[in-house]
């Protein structure tokens, strides 16, 4: 079923942030041998999950799973959901398990979140209980709680202090436990009580296995470079810290690497550093004593691309795709061998096939793992992900800019949005900011070649995309307006329903403003009380009115009719330019900083300047309308600025007029008119205050 | 009646210079700060307290946070040796400032009762006073005057008596109730500053406050740094403060000037970050600058608070005691210290 991508004009606010501005992303890490969520802990949603599985009464209530911690004193008439669930269903097994769990957990949490301090006596009597809890534990003979109470028996112990005793422990029962949750708690626990004797490295290589990796970084941070790599290497070949240590390693380095490029400065300890990781990779694939291959040969081909090598390191990440490691290692060589060619070959035939089949590879993989987190709009975010924008942002989005393939970078990054929004109807600013950047003939052309002849790489990327044509109309009707094609919009705007712009959040604005106003005389500062509904098209208005004035001034006779249709003219142009304020006219977002950034932009404000000296250029204008021509011209914000700051020779700030800006020129205009005028001015120049003070300072200046 | 006259205004004189600032802190010693959070004290240390006669330890018991919203204890102090008996103990509590905003109601006697009953669990006997470090400021100073007085009350019938760290911020407002005041002259500049002061001891920063010294109506002490900060930045940009770090790994630092080392590498390091994270991002570029005041800037200042205030170093404490820091320092500098 075709899908239509539908991107909501709700971009007239997003993009308002970013007008003119870069959208900056992170660069994710691209080396991945072990699972993304082995990195986070997982026991406690986990334990959660058991619990909200084994009632409703606990699902409606889950906060109550944390609040075991503080029902000992009452558990017989407890109205935690837990406990009551366990009540309901007679389960007397569970409710002998929670009446121990929970006088362990009651203890615990008076530990750390309690101010009274316990006497010796206390701390005896508190011992007793966690010893009687443990022996409770271990006297329990049944198996369907049998991981919940072994587990127990360690927590007891730990909060005893009893590590020996756990590490016994562990060792008597580990090979008669089933893989749980409780299981792996007490490995950590297991791996706690190895820091505590000392056995670093047993505790580091569990900490990997069960996805520790803050408590890993922590015991392995003297081992994080080259050196510590090959002392873990030499103690033991096949410890699973080293997929930690070598992954660590090439992140940071090929990230160093690409720090270096990106700021263009060097980065010599961490090049020696990966050329000796290199050597060593080499001679750990030689020694045939490492149990996966594949991780060092993807990680000295990876290293070989960041440090310019690419046909070397592509070629040893091809190698690796099929040595010996884990799925997740093999799978980890082709991503960074897709990464390696993108980022070393230019656009064109060759890259775009081979993009063909690794970016629908690289799909598969990121919806084959797990979610690493759930964004709010992301429907999958991953690793798989991450280096799927590292590639699509950073690596093909510049490389096809500088290429001059706009087409294909259009369809890549529409296709990108389409993978980044999933079902939500929304809009990313990456891609909101490529469309709105494109000119108008540029969006023409992306769009007809969407529904076209393509290749099967292009077909493939435009497949269930497709900009909404309410958008597309009203997209490209705004480009023609900013790039002064009033004639050519009205096709285009005429298109776009009235349904479509009153369902923009932008629709109330819109309404409440008129671009028919001199900015000079009536000022539109703020949205009008309630929401008002469009009755027309304006930006179609505006191209037919603008045209129109133009006609008017062609088919004028006189002067004065003439200076009126300039003037007339050149408040459009205002009202429309960025400076306006009916900016939406020509541009999707407004800031104050705003300025000329667009391709084939036109330049409105010095278009308004023309037309207003257009008028004041015509002969026969009233007292009156020539005080208006020359009020709106001195008013108008473009050109230089008229005052300017510089210091003296003694340093100190000092003001003066620029004479040859237009705006000073302007002003002086007005001025003299207002002295020659003294009896007859409309009350906006009687009135003005900053000619007033221009009166005065250009006097005392 | 001259000589009368002239006995009568040396009184006059005498009176007022007493008037002019708070008394000396009573039975003044050779001090430190404890403020690890297990209490073990190693061969150097224990030295450290016999060759300076050390009298006094003001042992961080725990700090007071708000834990889910309620006033709590957190990261207590544990006992790994007995405490030496022959030492004046000072149970020391940080009161983070937030919780003056929360409810206190019977705060103040769970803490007195929880210091006494530490006391007792741990046979620490030699204990006369409780000492409470805030960094309060005036919006939170009534609570926290109010907190104090409670304290106090309870305090007073066991005999004990209250003391406060001061801050130099805090000179120029009114003095809290309690028996005298500890000055704390360390951490005296912002960390993030930007204007090249030394974060723990600046002289620059210090000299505004000088002149409210004199006048301040608490009795006095002063406490003085012996740590060194290694401070992570991004060009001049403050990021965190690396506490344990291999700063010798030449894979990731290079030392470009005495105190000065350059980040060769990208990596992320399991250190606490200015933003709460536990992990600090060092990347190429970054700067580590070691920032420790030297003895004689130290000395330089503790002549400058003599000068403003005779005899607030007739009580001296280094903070804090910990191996890491004492050898910062060389044993002249610490008897000049705690000498004067």
């Amino acid at each position: 079923m075709r899908k239509f991508l539908t991107v909501s004009l709700l971009a007239f606010i997003g993009l308002s942030a970013l007008a003119c501005g870069p959208w900056v992303r992170p660069h994710y890490y691209v080396f991945s041998a072990y699972h993304r969520n082995t990195v986070e802990n997982t026991f406690y949603p986990r334990m959660k999950a058991f619990w909200l599985d084994y009632s409703p009464l606990i699902k409606a209530q889950p906060s109550d799973i944390d609040a075991l911690s503080y029902v000992e004193d009452n558990f017989d008439e407890s109205d935690n959901s837990v406990i009551r669930a366990a009540r309901e269903k007679k389960d007397t097994e569970m409710l002998n398990y929670l009446r121990q769990l929970t006088q362990y957990l009651n203890i615990c949490y008076n530990i750390s979140m309690s101010w009274d301090y316990p006497s010796e006596e206390e701390t005896a009597h508190r011992n007793r209980t966690l010893k009687m809890v443990a022996i409770r534990a271990r006297d329990y003979s049944g198996t369907r709680l049998a991981p919940q109470y072994h587990l127990l028996v360690m927590r007891c112990q730990m909060v005893l202090g009893e590590h020996k005793k756990n590490l016994a422990y562990w060792n008597n029962v580990k090979d008669k436990l089933a893989p749980s949750v409780y299981k792996d708690m007490m490995r950590d626990i297991y791996a706690g009580a190895l820091v505590n004797s000392g056995n670093i490295d047993e505790a580091s290589n569990i900490y990997y296995e069960l996805g520790d990796m803050a408590s890993i970084m922590w015991l392995k941070r003297d081992e994080r470079n080259l050196e510590g790599i090959k002392r873990e290497y030499a103690r033991d070949p096949k410890s699973p810290s080293l997929i930690f240590l070598v992954q660590d390693f090439v992140n940071n380095a090929s990230d160093t690497r690409y720090s270096a490029n990106l700021y263009a400065s060097s980065c010599p300890e961490t090049d020696n550093e990966i050329k000796g990781f290199i050597a060593l990779a080499q001679k750990v694939l030689k020694d045939g004593k490492t149990d996966c291959p594949a991780l060092w040969q993807s990680a000295m081909g990876y290293l070989n691309h960041s440090i310019g090598n690419s046909q070397q390191g592509i070629s040893q990440l091809t190698q690796a795709m099929t040595m010996k490691g884990t799925d997740r290692m093999r799978d980890n060589a082709r991503t960074c061998r897709l990464v390696a060619t993108c980022e070393s070959t230019k656009p064109g035939k060759q890259l775009y096939d081979f993009l063909f089949t690794e970016l629908k590879w690289l799909l598969q993989a990121e919806r084959n793992d797990a979610p690493s987190s759930t964004g709010e709009y992301a429907p999958i975010q991953n690793h798989y992900s991450e280096v799927l924008q590292n590639i699509v942002y950073d690596t093909l989005d510049p490389a096809l800019t500088q290429a001059g393939d706009t087409n294909m970078r259009s369809l890549i990054m529409t296709w990108m949005e389409r993978h980044d929004l999933g079902d939500y109807e929304g809009f990313s600013p990456d891609w909101k900011n490529l469309l709105d950047n494109l000119t108008a003939q540029e969006t023409i052309d992306f769009n007809n070649r969407l529904g076209s002849k393509m290749t099967p790489f292009e077909n493939w990327l435009s497949e269930n995309t497709k900009i909404e044509p309410n958008y597309f109309n009203d997209l490209v009707g705004t480009k023609m307006i900013r790039e002064g094609r009033f004639q050519e919009a009205i096709p285009y705007l005429q298109k776009v329903s009235m349904s479509f712009l009153n369902s923009q959040p932008i629709a109330s604005y819109v309404a409440a403003r008129n671009y028919k106003f001199q900015p000079c005389l009536v000022p539109q500062y703020e949205y009008r009380d309630g929401v008002i509904s469009l009755k027309n098209n304006q930006k179609l208005e505006f191209c037919r009115d603008m045209i129109a004035a133009k006609a008017e001034f062609q088919k004028a006779t006189t002067g004065a009719e003439k200076a009126m249709a300039a003037y007339k003219i050149a408040g459009f142009y205002l009202q429309a330019s960025f400076r306006g304020n009916c900016w939406y006219l020509s541009r999707y977002g407004n800031s104050v900083n705003d300025e000329m950034c667009y391709k084939e932009e036109a330049d409105f404000l010095g278009e308004a300047a023309h037309w207003y000296e257009t008028a004041l250029a015509q002969q026969g204008i009233s007292n009156k309308d020539m005080q208006l021509y020359l009020y709106a011209n001195a008013w108008l914000p473009y050109g230089e600025e008229m005052i300017v700051a510089e210091y003296d020779s003694n340093y100190n700030l000092i003001y003066k007029y620029n004479k040859q800006s237009r705006k000073f020129k302007a002003m002086v205009a007005l001025k003299q008119f207002a002295t020659k005028n003294p009896n007859s001015l409309i009350p906006v120049v009687s009135k003005c205050d900053v000619l007033r003070q221009f009166k005065f300072l250009y006097v005392s200046n | 009646m001259k000589r009368i006259t002239y006995i009568v205004l040396l009184l006059a004189a005498l009176m007022s210079s007493c008037s002019r600032g708070g008394a000396d802190v009573q039975d003044p010693k050779p001090s430190v700060y404890y403020w690890r959070t297990v209490f073990s004290l190693d061969s150097a240390e224990q030295q450290f307290l016999a060759q300076h006669h050390v009298g006094r330890i003001y042992m961080r018991y725990f700090d007071v946070a708000l834990l889910r919203g309620n006033v709590m204890p957190n990261a207590t102090i544990s006992f790994n040796q007995p405490v030496p008996q022959d030492i004046e103990i000072i149970p020391t509590v940080f009161i983070v400032e937030n919780c003056l905003n929360a409810d206190l109601n019977g705060v103040a006697q769970k803490l007195v009762n929880r210091i006494l009953k530490m006391n007792k669990v741990h046979n620490i006997n030699n204990v006369k006073e409780i000492q409470i470090d805030c960094d309060w400021t005036k919006n939170s100073q009534e609570r926290y005057f109010n907190f104090l007085n409670e304290v106090r009350q309870l305090l007073t019938p066991l005999g004990m008596r209250l003391s406060a760290t001061i801050r130099l911020h805090q000179l120029i407002m009114k003095a809290p109730p309690v028996d005298y005041g500890v000055l704390m002259m360390y951490n005296t500049g912002a960390i993030d500053a930007t204007n090249g002061h030394n974060p723990i001891l600046d002289y620059r920063d210090v000299y505004p406050y000088l002149k409210n010294l004199r006048n301040y109506s608490l009795p006095l002490c002063a406490a003085w740094p012996a740590y060194k900060w290694n401070l992570l930045k991004t060009g001049n940009q403050f990021k965190a403060i690396l506490y344990d770090v291999n700063l010798a790994d030449t894979s990731l630092y290079r030392e470009v000037a005495p105190g000065h080392i350059v980040v060769v590498a990208n990596r992320s390091l399991p250190e606490p970050n200015s933003d709460g994270s536990d992990l600090t991002r060092v990347l190429l570029g970054d700067s580590v600058i070691t920032v420790m005041p030297t003895d004689s800037q130290i000395l330089d200042i503790i002549s400058a608070t003599e000068k403003e205030r005779p005899g607030i170093n007739k009580q001296a404490i280094i903070y804090s005691l910990d191996t890491k820091n004492i050898n910062n320092y060389n044993t002249q500098f610490y008897e000049k210290v705690f000498n004067r």
